[in-house]
């Protein structure tokens, strides 16, 4: 094991599952906007932001707002993020 | 330009195959110096944990994107820009740099790096040698790829092990 297969080890599971989960988002919606035959410049112009503003939100590298989210899905009209909504099994002790 | 450079597998992921540079005469690889000298230092402890799960995220499931990495002239670097950083935990800025060269979506080449001190590479002194030599890696085998001498096929480079660059 060298150090980097270390650091792996002793890295929180929470910052790999962040890096995954935004990445995730980012290309969620640029999957819709392709279905959609729309850009970045269509998806800013329905929002009334900047494109520059919708260039960074789907890098990738930018931590969205639910409240920003909920407004992308809206004006695309295609669900972004879903939670599951079975119970959770009960884990034994 | 004295010393013969090879190119060496650092780790291979199933998307992603990350190579490193071996400088004639040095007992470890370029990435293996990075990640040696920061392991135990905690002022860049967050940075490096980012780093390495930015790292298995290119390699595990994503492939190495260009938007996805920094462009420092002819080389790139990872992590991704500071504003992503910070929203992963680390409210000081990162200053840390390792320096690669991408080749496809399924190759990238990891120098070396170090912390940047100061707004600009020049401006640190520890960091600068790195960012030179990645540069230096940078030209010749971009050129080289250019002349069809270096190729890759999807995760590999090919005959990886007849590649000599010099520094």
């Amino acid at each position: 094991m060298d150090a980097f297969d270390r650091i792996a080890a002793r890295t929180p599971l929470e910052t790999g599952r962040l890096v995954t989960k935004m990445l995730d988002v980012a290309e969620r919606i640029h999957a819709i906007l392709e279905v959609k035959g729309m850009n970045q410049k269509d998806l800013a112009q329905a929002m009334g932001k900047s494109e520059s503003e919708i260039s960074k939100w789907l890098t990738g590298l930018h931590n969205l707002e639910l409240k920003t989210i909920a407004r992308i899905e809206e004006v695309l009209g295609e669900e972004i993020l879903s939670v599951p909504k079975t119970r959770p099994e009960r884990r034994a002790a | 330009m004295n010393n013969a450079v090879t190119i060496e597998p650092f780790k291979a992921f199933a998307k992603v195959t990350f190579y490193t540079f071996l400088v004639e005469g040095q007992g470890a690889t370029e990435t293996e110096k990075f990640f040696d000298s920061f392991e135990n230092d905690p002022e860049v402890a967050n940075d490096l944990n980012t780093l390495v799960s930015w790292l298995i995220e290119i390699g595990e499931r994503r492939g190495a994107r260009p938007q996805l990495f920094r462009f420092e002239d002819a080389a790139n670097a990872l992590p991704p820009p500071t504003r992503f950083l910070a929203e992963l935990g680390n409210t000081n800025t990162c200053r840390l740099r390792l320096y690669c060269v991408w080749l496809s979506e399924g190759v990238v080449v990891l120098a070396g790096g170090g912390v940047k001190r100061s707004q600009t590479v020049q401006g640190s002194p520890d960091l600068l040698p790195r960012f030179r030599f990645a540069n230096r890696m940078a030209q010749q085998l971009l050129k080289a790829m250019q002349r069809g001498d270096v190729q890759c096929r999807g995760n590999k480079i090919i005959h990886s092990e007849e590649i000599e660059l010099w520094d």
